[in-house]
């Protein structure tokens, strides 16, 4: 048998590895948006430079250009330096830009990842290289596997040709956050409650619109279409909250073309439509999983405008009531990647199972607060309170002296001198026999079964410009009982459920340990929490939802066809076709 | 209408026919002579190849001497009037159930040609909302279909050449347009075919041809009934569901004819590189079930077209759902009477085979006679052909369990291949 030959790249083709970042020209938004010159819009995006073998397949990411639909296996196309710049005229056209703008993109989520959290960032699958086929199917999902280690973007005959989910940027952004976020916290695909069912795709969604918005082409070419198409200067009376919503917001999602429509469906254009109202977070329509995503979209969009705004306002108006419109970018840019930031650190603060928004809000207002104490100058904090509070949302907590900050652990003597402080660090044992050994005092159900998933060491500089060395560690706890035992954890069972139905409760919290070792923030959900649990097993009992976590394609699927989708779909997702 | 106590049915019949993994109910209204026995079909179809269907056919029109008073097509799917199909001409099951000559063919008004349901045209294209909910759902289910017939085609590439048929094939298959069996449908009754939804006048309810028969349609609900609170809202979401289906239709359709870059270079038929093998495995089992999945969705939305019926013969019912699931009965369950009508039906046809949510809890803890094993439940059904995991499994393990020890069930299962159909008798 003839061994096939593995393609190499040119000697010295490959971009200089000394330097620690390099530059790609990507998709900015979807092949459809078109700059103010009529060429595609794109954008210039920085991403960790490394020695990538022809695919391009790097130390994360590797491309494999498989059609399955078709069964071909496209050879990788020869790679050079001189591309990664390069102006694509017909996207549509070129399967090498293709490859080079999927890999770029879903690098660059990556690394916003790690810089947000201070560490390395693990894929949610066992391994480190995450697979992406461009051209997987013929169809018109893209969608993350975990037992596939990979990425699936489907192609289709659209209205005015093939439409490629791999050119759409906030696709690529979309999926990566669903192969990172699930490895940060693998519970939260378990079933729960809407909040938990809605938060992976409103999450994902959350990470691709700041991911577009702190791309400085985009903000621009949203200006051309709302405001005006000067160059220099626009004018202040026409950037209002609600014309920046309106016209550069709403503006480009409607730019954008096929893509979102038949794989996400259109929950960011809804999002960003939104009537604003506090009845919302309690409302039917939106305790569908399907539609509640938007409203966590919708409110963190809500703090974004309002940054937004007023930092403008901060830049004060140059001669004739104008602003300049380079202040008017930098401030959409930077307020998209502070709020990237906190939302992706906020993974950090949040329970590790049954997760709620009002969890994720106090999530990120403490990340945040570590981060930045004094915010005085933009309000973040405080316009994020306000854009939960405008759709029914208030904080977790209510015990901080800053509004919705998580409190501190509220334990007075926890006994370190049984463990050692440099194990902590890293080891899982070391955190486990810090439980257990502190067990009543934190509270830790000791009935259940517990384990440390993580240890993970983050590092950030802090306010005084010092480096700051703190630890996470994320513990699991389950209980397997019949529905009998629940009052002996101080649950109540739920109406007509049988007292020998076999269930499965789960609980656990987070860690965060300061530079020194000691407890700072212990943030989780009891076993025997029943304001938490009762919700969660009524909810689940009345909506017959006992079963298996969901697959990320399906999530898609339930959302494009209004979530009326069977479950027996999405156990056929998840099974083996076997060979009859 | 009433009818004189005197001229009732003195009893009633139901043969089950053993169709494999399908449907074929004859149910029949024995009367004191001088009037004559009349007969009604209930759906006539199968998935499972090996099932003779003619002579089932055959078997129909010995035991109803040749002449049907109605038949009655739950839905579209090939498990349930496949066997309607003439092709073949006037020795095929079609062509022999169509010489019993029905006066009536009952079908869900979703088969309703001058409501749109030959409507094909799914407005792909547009970007604005079409304002007419009814031809985008007409758009959709046919959409539906030729994805169905898609992925049958395709599944040969899927599998390999020459090896055994895949899982999805087989509800793929049931899920395509059967049009010759639609057609002889349409055909075949002496007076124009009944398109119903809940609420609707049967039109069998006759004092001359079958005195003492009550007939009540509880289901498909019209297009507006299926949620209508939310109805206005979403109406949004059809255009987006029939567009997605419209597209993913045409995809599917020209999938596995040509490569996207004809002309870029790509490995042959030999052996692939070491480092791809494992994700290429990954990738192709990836496809079928993402396709497994999305035929699961629209084999449930044919499936919720069923029409539902409820017949009232000197005090007893008998409940014939078709493949009805959860969505189908919500809309008859909410309705005021309704439950009650149904607590004291007698013989209950179990929905989808005996599928999970095709017998509705809230359907199932209302039949009052199942307190004394009063209830008779008639289950046609195979397992294996459908779903595998303990959710998705038909028949369910949970329902079958609850079946045995709360009815008197029988079972086509219990046939084991033999030809005769069950007979039960309702005094």
């Amino acid at each position: 048998m003839p061994k096939p030959k593995s393609p190499r790249a040119k000697p010295g083709a490959l971009p200089p590895i000394v330097q620690p970042t390099c530059t790609y020209r990507v998709i900015a938004l979807d092949p459809s948006v078109r700059g103010a010159d009529g060429a595609v819009l794109t954008a210039a995006i920085e991403i960790p430079n490394e020695e990538l073998a022809p695919g391009p397949r790097g130390y994360r990411v590797q491309v494999i250009d498989y059609d399955a639909s078709n069964r071909i296996l496209y050879k990788p196309a020869p790679y050079q330096a001189s591309d990664l710049l390069k102006l694509v005229a017909i996207p549509e056209r070129d399967r090498a830009f293709q490859a080079r703008n999927v890999y770029a993109i879903v690098m660059r989520v990556l690394a916003r990842f790690e810089r947000a959290l201070g560490r390395r960032v693990r894929w949610s699958f066992p391994g480190h290289q995450l697979t992406v086929a461009p051209h997987a199917f013929q169809d018109l999902n893209a969608f993350y596997s975990k037992e596939d280690r990979a990425i699936f973007f489907g192609y289709y005959p659209g209205g005015n040709g093939m439409v490629f989910t791999c050119l759409s940027h906030e696709v690529i952004a979309h999926e990566t956050t669903h192969a990172l976020v699930d490895g940060l916290r693998d519970g939260y695909l378990r079933p729960s409650s809407p909040d938990q069912a809605a938060f992976h795709e409103g999450f994902a969604d959350i990470v691709a619109l700041f991911s577009v918005l702190s791309l400085r082409e985009v903000v621009s070419a949203g200006l051309d279409l709302g405001t005006s198409g000067n160059k220099g200067l626009v004018k202040a009376s026409v950037l209002t909250e609600k014309a920046l919503k309106q016209g550069v917001l709403l503006g480009l999602a409607q730019q954008v073309g096929e893509t979102m429509a038949g794989t996400h469906g259109v929950a960011l254009r809804r999002s960003i439509e939104l009537p604003v109202s506090p009845k919302l977070a309690a409302s039917e329509e939106f305790s569908e999983c399907h539609r509640r995503g938007e409203l966590l979209v919708a409110a963190v969009l809500g703090a974004f405008l309002k940054v937004w705004k007023r930092r403008i306002d901060l830049y004060g108006r140059l001669q004739q009531g104008m602003v300049s419109r380079i202040g008017v970018v930098d401030a959409a840019v930077d307020t998209a990647d502070h709020l990237l930031t906190m939302a992706i650190r906020a993974l950090d603060y949040c329970p590790p199972t049954d997760l709620l928004f009002s969890d994720l809000l106090s999530a990120m207002l403490t990340a945040d607060y570590e981060i930045e104490p004094d915010d005085s100058r933009y309000q973040y904090r405080n316009a994020l309170l306000a854009a939960f509070a405008a759709l029914g949302f208030q904080p977790a907590s209510q015990e901080a002296a800053e509004p919705g900050l998580w409190g501190g652990p509220g334990v007075k003597e926890l006994r370190y001198s049984r463990t050692h402080f440099e194990s902590m660090r890293h080891d899982k044992d070391e955190i486990f026999r810090f439980l257990w050994e502190n067990r009543a005092a934190l509270k830790v159900d000791e009935d259940a079964y517990t384990k440390v998933e993580d240890v993970m060491p983050c590092y950030r500089v802090g306010t005084d410009g010092f480096l700051l060395h703190e630890t996470v560690a994320v513990y699991s706890q389950q209980v397997r009982m019949q529905a009998r035992d629940l009052k002996k954890f101080g649950l109540t069972k739920p109406d007509g459920m049988p007292a020998d139905l076999d269930l499965t409760i789960f609980g656990g919290g987070t860690l965060i340990f300061d530079e020194s070792g000691r407890l700072k923030y212990h943030v989780r959900n009891r076993i025997s929490s029943a304001e938490r649990q009762n919700p969660r097993l009524e909810y689940l009992w009345t909506h017959g939802g006992f079963s298996g976590a969901k697959a990320f394609g399906f999530l898609h699927l339930e959302r494009v066809l209004g979530g009326g989708v069977t479950s027996d779909a999405e156990a056929n997702s998840q099974e083996e076709d076997h060979d009859e | 209408m009433t009818s004189k106590p005197a001229n009732d049915p003195v009893k009633v019949t139901v043969r089950m026919y053993n169709v494999g993994f399908g449907d074929c109910f004859l149910v029949t209204f024995h009367y004191a002579p001088p009037l004559k026995d009349q007969h009604i079909l209930i759906d006539f179809g199968s998935v499972s190849g090996s099932v003779n269907m003619k002579q089932i056919a055959l078997g129909i029109r010995e035991a109803c001497g040749g002449k049907l008073y109605a038949v009655v097509a739950t839905h579209r799917h090939r498990d349930h009037i496949g066997g309607f199909s003439d092709v073949g001409g006037a020795d095929s099951p079609g062509a022999i159930i169509a010489a019993c000559k029905p006066e009536v063919v009952l079908q869900p008004w979703t088969e309703n040609p001058d409501a749109g349901a030959d409507a094909t045209s799914a407005p792909l294209l547009r970007n604005s909302q079409p304002a007419n909910p009814l031809h985008l759902f007409f758009a959709s289910m046919n959409a539906m279909q030729a994805y169905a017939q898609a992925v049958v085609d395709a599944a040969p590439l899927w599998r390999g050449a020459g090896k055994a048929p895949i899982a999805i094939e087989k509800l793929a298959a049931n899920n395509t347009s059967n049009p010759e069996a639609v057609r002889n449908l349409r055909q075949m009754g002496k007076q124009p075919p009944r398109f119903l939804q809940y609420g609707s006048s049967s039109g069998l309810e006759d004092d001359k041809l079958l005195p003492g028969v009550k007939v009540k349609v509880l289901g498909p609900p019209a297009l507006t009934r299926q949620n209508l609170k939310k109805y206005a809202k979403q109406s949004g979401e059809y255009w987006l569901a029939s567009k997605f289906w419209g597209l993913q239709q045409r995809a599917a359709a020209t999938a596995g004819h040509s490569g996207l870059f004809p002309r870029e270079a790509r490995y042959g038929k030999g052996p692939k590189p070491l480092y791809t093998r494992w994700f290429i495995q990954h990738a192709e089992s990836a496809l079928k079930k993402n396709a497994l999945a999305i035929v699961t969705i629209l084999d449930k939305f044919l499936n919720n077209t069923s029409l539902i019926l409820l017949f009232e013969v000197k005090g007893k019912k008998l409940l014939f759902p078709g493949d009805a699931q959860l969505e189908n009965w919500q809309w008859a369950l909410s309705q005021p009477g309704i439950a009650d009508l149904l607590k004291d039906v007698d013989v209950y046809k179990v929905g989808h085979h005996g599928s999970r949510n095709a017998t509705p809890k809230e359907l199932w803890n209302g039949f009052e006679k199942r307190q004394h094993r009063a209830l008779t439940t008639m289950m046609s059904t195979a397992a294996g052909v459908y779903g595998r995991s303990e959710d998705s499994k038909v028949p369910s393990a949970n329902l079958v369990k609850a079946l045995k020890n709360e009815s008197t069930l029988k079972n086509t299962q219990d046939l084991k291949g033999g030809k005769d159909p069950i007979v039960v008798e309702i005094e």
